[in-house]
């Protein structure tokens, strides 16, 4: 299937490594990636070794029981500066989004109908797809790392 | 068909057109084809009104009934979404106090609630019986949601269902009476038959909503399935409409494959879709997911040399109309690869009052490619099918899009 070679081709160029911390607060959007654990109990995920795409950020993978994909961006201090989604079921995004989730709530409307989409200086959140496949990603344009652009969050 | 001919095309001799030409070129398949032909009236209005302040929003009207009486309510404004499967109607201030329609029960003191997923929201409601009839069709003692209903007197909305976004469970919020799910699949949660799955169904009593699996018979479903004939997938047509826009538009939902001399497939090209619902497009040398949906209200798709609008900012705003191509495929398989045309006007230019336009928006703004929806513009001057899973029709079984 032409999106599965897709995403694989991505993955095939970063260099595989371990990581084993637990934590009592979020991975979630704008928080610390070392509290990924608590993520994977919440949404019940099985995770994959993270991938460290370059010297400025890891991507975390969590395949959901739904089958939905959920990848977090860790900047090389920790900070998520990015999540998306992809899969038959919408994660939950109040665990992921973490504060945000509410700014996305509060702007939720239906003008675009369905899409959502919200472009602020600092916040970025992006969900489209229909019954059996959503997709969708956000991001802290301020914390996204030099050298990487919003294209490598997929 | 050029475009120029098209915007000089009156809605009600476009849809006559329209009708003429997939009555008058039934192909021979059609008659050597495993379809059961039909006798019902199967063709009902669909209007774009600008109703509740969206753009490109298909809406019918749609009768439950208690089932097996003649209590019924007639709902307005019920979105036509081919991409959901099911009834949803909002049940406080629009449904009748007396309609009360038997709620699914999980036990004996148990009743089923559902949350359902939309790419911009969320619906809560309960899970109820109803004979729904569309045009002179009939889907007799089906689950629908019923949204904004609580589900065993449970009065909140389970953490899991709330954290997939914003409720949409008013007509305000939702910007419409109800959805009605057409598409090419019979359940709206398959996986729910086998296991629990955050965020779909659940078995509520008035102190608690705890997740459950479904059974076929309780799960809400495509009432187009259910009917007695006709029962193999829509077509959905609708005129051509200009660079302009329109102030309203009215076109037709008519059931079944080939079953009729009005729903005949003709020339038009097949698609198969995989078990997502999707196809694949490619667009200016990218190739992805596809979909087309008359529940999304623009073309939604990346391109970042198109300018986005100043006002309605999820949206492309070119400074003239584009004309711009794609090539669609099936979503398994190869074959066909055909080429589309469509076009882009600037939203913020329309005219105050304009309710049908051929407007577009990112998907996942500026990233790579990642979707390509094909919206309610899509289905402007065309007739567009889609298949139901596993249901013979004139070019095979469904899954499958055509136009």
């Amino acid at each position: 299937m032409r999106f599965r070679k897709y995403a694989k081709a991505q993955v095939s160029r970063v260099l595989l490594i371990g990581i084993g911390v637990v934590g009592l607060a979020h991975a979630e959007l704008g928080g610390n990636i070392n509290t990924i654990d608590n993520d994977r109990a919440r949404l019940k995920a099985q995770t994959q070794a993270p991938v460290t795409a370059s010297a400025a950020y890891t991507v975390y993978q969590m395949a959901l029981p739904t089958q939905t994909v959920v990848r977090q961006y860790a900047s090389a201090n920790g900070t998520v500066f990015a999540v998306s989604w992809q899969g038959p079921f919408k994660p939950d995004l109040r665990q992921l989004l973490g504060p945000h989730f509410d700014t996305m709530v509060a702007h939720q409307s239906h003008v675009a109908r369905g899409r959502f989409n919200l472009n602020q200086a600092n916040l970025v959140i992006e969900s489209g797809g229909h019954m059996r496949n959503f997709f969708g990603r956000a991001y802290l344009p301020a914390d996204i790392p030099a050298g990487v652009t919003v294209q490598d969050i997929q | 068909m050029s475009f120029e001919r098209l915007t000089a095309c009156f809605a009600v001799a476009c849809i006559l057109m329209l009708t003429a030409c997939n009555g008058a070129s039934t192909s021979p398949a059609a008659e050597s084809a495993p379809v059961s032909a039909s006798t019902t009236p199967n063709s009902m209005s669909i209007v774009i009104d600008g109703a509740y302040g969206s753009i490109n929003v298909p809406f019918v009207s749609v009768t439950v009934c208690i089932p097996g009486s003649t209590t019924c309510q007639t709902i307005d404004h019920v979105l036509v979404d081919t991409a959901s499967y099911g009834l949803r109607v909002i049940g406080p201030a629009v449904l009748n106090a007396e309609i009360m329609l038997p709620p699914v029960q999980t036990s004996t003191n148990a009743y089923l609630g559902e949350c359902v997923a939309f790419a911009d929201g969320f619906t809560w409601g309960s899970v109820h019986y109803a004979d729904v009839k569309l045009a002179g069709e009939v889907a007799s003692n089906i689950p629908i949601q019923v949204i904004g209903a609580n589900p065993g007197g449970y009065t909140g909305i389970p953490t899991d269902c709330s954290g997939t976004g914003a409720a949409e469970n008013t007509v305000a919020t939702l910007g419409a009476k109800g959805i009605l799910g057409v598409g090419m699949f019979q359940n709206d949660c398959e996986a729910c038959l086998h296991s629990v799955t955050p965020a779909t169904y659940y078995s509520c009593t008035a102190s608690a909503c705890n997740g459950t699996v479904v059974t076929a018979n309780q799960m809400v479903r495509n009432p187009v399935a259910s009917f007695a004939q006709d029962n193999n997938g829509v077509m959905v047509s609708f005129p051509a409409v200009g660079y302009g826009g329109a102030t309203s538009l009215t076109g037709s939902l008519v059931f079944g494959i080939g079953t009729q001399n009005n729903n005949a497939l003709g020339s038009s090209t097949v698609f198969v879709a995989n078990n997502q619902g999707n196809i694949f497009t490619t667009y200016k040398g990218n190739t992805m997911p596809a979909f087309i949906d008359s529940g999304s209200n623009a073309y939604f798709f990346d391109d970042s040399a198109i300018p986005l609008c100043r006002l309605s900012t999820s949206f492309y705003c070119p400074p003239n109309p584009l004309v711009l191509t794609a090539t669609n495929m099936p979503g398994i398989g190869s074959n066909p690869v055909a080429s589309v045309t469509f076009s882009i006007v600037h939203l913020d230019n329309l005219p105050n009052g304009t309710s049908a336009a051929h407007v577009g928006g990112p998907a996942l703004a500026f990233s790579g490619q990642t979707f390509f929806d094909w919206g309610a513009p899509f289905f402007f001057g065309k007739s567009v099918f889609t298949a139901l899973e596993g249901r013979a029709t004139p070019a095979g079984n469904g899954p499958y899009l055509a136009y």
